[in-house]
């Protein structure tokens, strides 16, 4: 009897050792498992994020290099064939020079065809702005400045703080930057009745920080509803293709302010 | 609620104090987080904090009759099983849908019958209820595992970020180690070295299901962070 009660022990103790260390080793599995499988959908996710802003990269690069062909097609040829069309016009003699008729007729041919190449070169820099490519960012933001300020419903302010950071950008990157400042003075000119906006580079560490702001009417809604826009989400979608972030502050009255990081090589 | 012999070795002492202040005493770090984040706590959780509350009160209650009155507490145990039942069976029925649930409340009181007729036929009052307590560790088990089994496709998050899962690891830590012990447990006629190891596992196992239910409940804090901060 005794070896008996003895046995039960034994086997209890050994049944609950080894139900500890099944119970022990399946959760310990279970846990492995899940956070496997967790990792590999997180994998998958981040791989399709890659693919998805390389399709993004790619459509970006495609539309900049056709803007860039169109603009070089209308400054090379529509400009060259009106600049052509105006010497034509000068060279005309008619039977009387002095004719009133004609004269009115030079005099608002030549000037509807200086606003003709006025506009092409304009559009023709609006499609490819030359100036990123030989220049830089930084010229080109200076020369987009200009002619908005030229024409004096915006005075813009440009600090420049990061020129050799800016100058070693890459191309697609210098592109991508200033499509954003591009639109954002846009949308500055267009909603916000400011008479000021300030651009201002700085370099912090690997960074390029660029600071944008006006002192427009600002935003009025959230800055979540402002992110659903159209021109934002092109903003947004050109610096996550960049690994850029961005931070608005904005309020009703308050003005504009966005906030880039981008890292510089 | 664990039952002991007394002589005075140091050894013996030890015994004493590890299984009547040490392990019951445990059971307050579930409470106090359950209380603290009692707020934050789904209702299932607050089923297990009941739980944890009526485990502790009917063991303070055995402790007491058995040491103040020098009586036999092995009838706690057929008043404490079916409502044992009741509780983890309610925690895991907060996680299916309304048929399954009214499915688990059937088995809760199919089970309190079939407590009621051990203790009448089978196992009597001066005996602990045994039969009832491994059919409440096995059932108890499945639905653990069945828990398991259903959580594991949830890829949203980490395993230990689900504050349900401590609980269930817990339960089933509990009841598969416990299982042996409540089978044999009335066969346990005579006191002596392997039965005083048999009594510190039991309770080890014990503090460390209250100390897994004390991770569930601080963990229903951390998954409110979360989503406030999201």
């Amino acid at each position: 009897m005794q070896g008996t009660t003895g046995n039960i022990y034994i086997q209890m103790i050994l049944g609950m050792s080894g139900a500890l260390i099944l119970v022990v080793s399946f959760i310990l599995f279970n846990i492995r498992n899940q956070n496997r499988l967790l990792r590999q959908r997180q994998q998958f996710q981040q791989a399709e994020i890659a693919h998805q802003k390389e399709l993004l990269g790619a459509v970006i690069q495609s539309q900049e290099a056709e803007r860039k062909r169109i603009g070089q097609d209308l400054h090379d040829d529509v400009g060259t064939t009106l600049s052509g069309l105006r010497l034509l016009i000068e060279m005309f003699k008619p039977a009387d020079v002095k004719d009133p008729q004609y004269l009115d007729f030079i005099r608002s041919s030549k000037a509807t065809i200086d606003k003709v190449v006025r506009d092409v070169r304009h559009i023709s820099h609006n499609l490819s702005p030359a100036t990123l490519g030989y220049y830089g960012l930084a010229a080109a933001v200076l020369e987009h400045s200009d002619i908005i300020n030229q024409s004096g419903r915006l005075t813009i302010d440009v600090v420049n703080d990061a020129e050799e950071k800016l100058e070693k950008l890459p191309l697609p990157v210098a592109t991508a930057l200033y499509r954003v400042l591009e639109e954002l003075l846009n949308n500055t000119i267009k909603h916000s009745g400011a008479s000021e906006a300030k651009i201002h580079f700085t370099e912090a560490q690997d960074n390029i920080q660029i600071n944008y702001s006006d002192n427009g009417k600002g935003l009025s809604g959230s800055a979540e509803q402002f992110k659903k826009g159209m021109g934002m989400q092109n903003i947004e979608s050109r610096l996550t293709n960049i690994n850029a972030v961005y931070d608005i502050s904005s309020g009703p009255g308050q003005g504009f302010a966005l906030q880039v990081k981008c890292p510089a090589a | 609620m664990v039952s002991l012999r007394l002589t005075n070795t140091p050894q013996v002492m030890l015994f004493f104090i590890y299984t009547t202040f040490v392990v019951p005493l445990t059971v307050l770090i579930p409470i106090v987080y359950g209380f603290k984040n009692y707020s934050n706590l789904p209702r299932a959780f607050k089923i297990i904090l009941a739980f944890i509350i009526f485990s502790a009160f009917m063991n303070t209650s055995s402790t007491i009759v058995a040491r103040v009155f020098h009586k036999q507490t092995t009838g706690f145990f057929h008043v404490y099983t079916p409502f044992e039942f009741a509780f983890v069976i309610a925690f895991f029925a907060e996680f299916y849908n309304t048929k399954i649930r009214n499915m688990l409340y059937v088995l809760i009181a199919a089970f309190a019958i079939f407590c009621v007729l051990n203790t009448v036929y089978l196992e009597s009052m001066m005996q602990l209820d045994g039969n009832a307590r491994s059919v409440d560790a096995i059932i108890l088990i499945a639905c653990c595992m069945l828990f398991f089994a259903k959580n594991n496709n949830d890829l949203d998050s980490r395993w230990a970020d689900h504050a349900s899962n401590w609980i269930t690891a817990g339960l089933l830590l509990y009841y598969s180690c416990s299982l042996f012990m409540f089978i044999f447990f009335n066969k346990m006629t005579e006191a002596g070295i392997m039965s005083d190891i048999i009594i510190y596992i039991y309770a080890t196992i014990l503090a460390i299901e209250y100390i897994l239910f004390a991770v569930g409940f601080n963990k229903c804090r951390a998954q409110q962070a979360i989503s406030i901060s999201k």
